[in-house]
């Protein structure tokens, strides 16, 4: 890992130290370090339980983390002027320009099913940015048509596909001109047939330099956009690093397991015949 | 049964009972207005954790397993002592009302903001939108559709509840009512035109309120 090495570089967008979460008794993140420079594309893995979404809500504070330090855009969240060492207290009104920079996609989408598809873009940039109508309008339209869905703007959420939410909930975020852009098992809730089109967005915005931490089990998908894949296990961080190195020849028992579990059944090359 | 019954008398002091259906209407917009804003308030407050929460959960169970008719008394002598107002019945009762049925409003408006699914809650936050905003522009819209029938029918009954004003000596419709009563000795005649009066204004409230309910079942 190169993270105590590049400090407070301006590339780094987001730094977690020593991150826990913790339910009662039940520890569910038990100290992750992890950084994220800009343009990045990071992939967390890992079977359902092992806390990859509550590490993904961790960074946007839609859980408080129990202890730990995240740094973002090299400023530290969180006073601990009050608190124990390493154990910082968040005050809601600290937490909305975070949340105004990051964006998040959810595995349900969460469009605001009382608006257009062009209103659930517009809301945040007028009410959290303060933009006037016509720019919001004009922004929403661009992000839409981004992600290939400028046509419905009219519509209302009920109307569209799942694989069509998504890309207007890709849209809602990214209207925002967030730094940083989560991923909550964005395909998990779709179709077979949708997943495609919902990546092929996420594909195209790491293209363009987006940095991105998702949460997924589209392996295939990290494999081909992802330039670090991390594998979770049991709220700590079991193995990281280049795709090929985890998903193809993992170190751990514990990848491979996990891996072999996905791909217990495969279809054979249409080329090769290799299953 | 040899009662004979006579209307003519009663029907012939009209201006007295108009007034009182003036009054009447005043009294119920005022209540209904002031007990849809307080429920929103302590509606609102009781979702919350914290002191605020327990204050509101304090209210509603207090004024709603309290006779209204104490709470009326109550605010009757409570009214000129704390507010500095004498005399003054309509004051009393829209307060009374107000704070009676807002208490079971705010119930109504706590099991819609309960009924709006978590991740609409978070999507909003996820976006920068600070609490009242992610009420005010997700949360409350679509809970307020789910709450259209309960609300409808609490303004039924907060428009019936307003007969208790003639207890404070506000000259609503039941105490018009009382007078005619007592000057022209019909009182079976007078208390039969009230409640027609109520039924006429109370049956369409109802029915509108149960074609709206259907009508929002088909649209969801």
């Amino acid at each position: 890992m190169t993270s105590q090495a590049t400090g407070d570089d301006a590339a780094t967008v987001l730094r977690l130290e020593n991150l826990h979460k913790s339910y009662g008794d039940t520890e569910v993140l038990r100290g992750i370090d992890l950084e994220i420079v800009k343009g990045e594309t990071v992939v967390i893995i890992g079977a359902s339980g092992s806390g990859k979404s509550t590490l993904l809500r961790c960074v946007n504070f839609l859980e408080i983390p129990t202890s730990g330090r995240i740094t973002f855009e090299g400023t530290p969240l969180g006073s601990t002027a009050n608190g124990k060492p390493g154990q910082a207290v968040y005050r809601e009104r600290d937490l909305y320009p975070l949340r105004a920079r990051v964006g998040m996609v959810f595995q349900h989408f969460n469009l605001f099913p009382h608006m257009s598809v062009e209103r659930n873009v517009m809301l945040a940039p007028m009410r959290v940015r303060g933009l006037r109508e016509a720019e919001a309008r004009r922004i929403a339209l661009a992000n839409l048509d981004h992600v290939g869905m400028a046509s419905f703007a009219k519509a209302y959420p009920s109307r569209l596909s799942g694989g069509q939410m998504q890309r207007v909930a890709i849209a809602r975020a990214l209207a925002m001109e967030p730094k940083l852009m989560l991923f909550d098992e964005a395909t998990s809730a779709l179709d077979p047939e949708l997943v495609g089109e919902v990546l092929l967005v996420m594909k195209q915005l790491a293209s363009e330099g987006m940095t991105m931490l998702i949460v997924t089990h589209e392996l295939g998908f990290a494999y081909n956009v992802a330039n670090r894949v991390i594998f979770l296990h049991e709220g700590m961080i079991h193995e990281q690093g280049s795709p090929r190195d985890v998903l193809v020849s993992p170190k751990q028992a514990r990848t491979r397991e996990f891996l072999r579990s996905h791909t217990a059944f495969q279809l054979p090359h249409p080329e090769t015949g290799d299953a | 049964m040899d009662y004979e019954w006579n209307f003519t008398p009663v029907l012939a002091a009209w201006p007295v009972l108009l007034t009182g259906l003036w009054n009447t209407c005043q009294l119920a917009i005022v209540a209904i207005a002031g007990s849809l804003l307080c429920g929103l308030v302590f509606g609102v407050l009781r979702t919350v954790r914290g002191p605020l929460g327990w204050i509101a959960n304090i209210y509603v169970e207090v004024f709603r397993n309290t006779p209204v008719l104490v709470l009326l008394l109550l605010i009757f002598y409570l009214v000129p002592i704390y507010l500095g107002v004498k005399n003054n019945g309509f004051l009393v009762a829209a307060l009374t009302l107000s704070l009676y049925k807002g208490a079971y409003v705010a119930e109504i408006y706590r099991s819609g903001i309960k009924s709006v699914e978590r991740g609409q809650w978070e999507a909003a936050k996820a976006l920068g939108l600070p609490y009242l905003q992610q009420l005010r522009y997700i949360v409350l819209p679509q809970a307020v559709r789910r709450m259209i029938p309960a609300f409808t029918n609490r303004v039924i009954e907060t428009f019936k509840l307003t007969a208790i004003a003639s207890l404070v000596v506000y000259p609503e419709l039941m105490y018009q009512t009382k007078v005619i009563a007592q000057t022209e000795f019909r009182p079976i005649e007078s208390y039969t035109i009230l409640a027609l009066f109520f039924a006429a204004v109370v049956l369409p409230m109802s029915y509108l309120s149960s074609s709206l309910e259907k009508r929002l079942k088909a649209a969801e």
